[in-house]
C-alpha cells in the first residue's frame, strides 16, 4: 500500500507515550464496579430462588404427585394385561405414553415447519 | 502472592494467560502496557480527547469481560486491536456522524510541538468523511492493508482504496506546512 511520507511521519510523531497510572486506575475502578454488580445480581438472583421454592415446593410436591399417579393410568382396559395384546400395549396404553407421542410430533412438525 | 515487578518484567503473552484466569493485578500491567496504543488510535478517530479515553476504558472492559474466550495468548494485539475497532464502530453507529463531526476539534491547550502536530492532525482528520478518516486512520495508525480494513469496516476494497487515496491528499493539503518541519525534526 503507497503511504503518504509526511503523513505516516505526522502519525507516528502524533502516536504520544501517554501517562497511564490514572487511566489504568479508572479501568481498574469501572472492573470492580462490575464485579460488584455481578456479585450483587447473583445473590438476588439466589434469594430469590430460594424464596421461590420455599413458597412453592407444597404447590410443586403435589403437582407431582398428581402426575405420578395420573400418567401410568392406562386408556383402553384390557381384561387380560399378560396376555400378548395386553403385553404388545402395554407401552402405548397410558397417558404418559400419549403425552410423550403427542410431545414428539410437536418436537418434530416445529423442526419440519421452522 | 506475585508482586508487580514480578507483572512488568514478565513477556506478554505470560501476563495475558493469568489476566485470562481472572487475576486483576495481571489485567492491569496489560491495560498499562496497551493503554496508551489504544487510547492513541481512539483519539486518531474521533479527535476528542475525553470521549477517546471512555472508548478506550470501554475497550478494556471488553477484554475483561472476554478475556477467556481469548484462545492464543500470543496474538493478544490483534484481538485487542479487533476489540477496539469494534467499539469505536457502535460508537459511531449509535451516534449521528454529522453531529459527531461537529465537536471533533479537541480545544485543549497545546503545550508542546508533540501535542500540537496530534492536534493540527485531528483537525486535519475531522473534515474527513467519517467511513475516509475510519479508513486513513486504520492504514496510517494501524499500517493495515486495503483488505484487512475492508474485512473490518464491511467496506468494499475498491471504495477503502478511494477513501485512503482521496482522504491522503487532503490530509497533505491541510498539513503541508509541516512538510520542511518533520524533516528538520528527524534530521536533528
Amino acid at each position: 500500500m503507497d503511504r503518504d511520507p509526511l503523513l505516516q511521519k505526522l502519525f507516528d510523531i502524533a502516536n504520544q507515550d501517554l501517562p497511564g497510572d490514572a487511566f489504568v486506575a479508572a479501568v481498574m475502578s469501572r472492573i470492580d464496579a462490575l464485579r460488584r454488580r455481578a456479585i450483587l445480581a447473583w445473590a438476588a438472583t439466589g434469594v430469590v430462588l430460594a424464596i421461590a421454592a420455599w413458597l412453592l415446593t407444597p404447590t410443586v410436591v403435589g403437582a407431582v404427585d398428581l402426575l405420578s399417579q395420573a400418567l401410568p393410568q392406562s386408556l383402553v382396559a384390557i381384561d387380560e394385561p399378560s396376555a400378548l395384546m395386553g403385553q404388545v400395549m402395554s407401552p402405548l396404553n397410558s397417558i404418559a405414553a400419549i403425552v410423550s407421542v403427542t410431545v414428539l410430533v410437536i418436537a418434530f412438525a416445529y423442526r419440519k415447519i421452522f | 502472592m506475585l508482586t508487580q515487578d514480578y507483572y512488568s518484567r514478565s513477556p506478554e503473552n505470560i501476563v495475558v494467560r493469568l489476566a485470562r484466569n481472572g487475576d486483576r493485578k495481571a489485567f492491569s500491567e496489560l491495560v498499562s502496557r496497551r493503554q496508551a496504543w489504544i487510547r492513541n488510535l481512539m483519539r486518531r478517530s474521533c479527535g476528542e480527547t475525553s470521549l477517546a479515553d471512555d472508548l478506550s476504558q470501554q475497550v478494556f472492559l471488553q477484554a475483561w469481560k472476554t478475556m477467556p474466550q481469548l484462545q492464543d495468548p500470543g496474538k493478544f494485539g490483534p484481538w485487542l486491536k479487533r476489540l477496539a475497532i469494534n467499539v469505536w464502530l457502535q460508537h459511531r453507529r449509535r451516534n449521528d456522524p454529522v453531529s459527531a463531526a461537529a465537536g471533533l476539534r479537541d480545544e485543549a491547550v497545546a503545550t508542546d510541538d508533540l501535542a500540537r502536530i496530534a492536534m493540527d492532525l485531528d483537525a486535519a482528520l475531522a473534515t474527513l468523511a467519517h467511513d475516509a478518516r475510519l479508513c486513513v486512520v486504520f492504514a496510517y495508525h494501524e499500517g493495515m492493508t486495503h483488505g484487512e480494513i475492508a474485512e473490518l469496516t464491511d467496506i468494499p476494497v475498491g471504495t477503502v482504496k478511494s477513501h485512503i487515496r482521496r482522504g491522503s491528499l487532503r490530509l497533505r493539503e491541510q498539513l503541508a506546512a509541516y512538510a520542511g518541519r518533520t524533516g528538520e525534526k528527524q534530521d536533528t
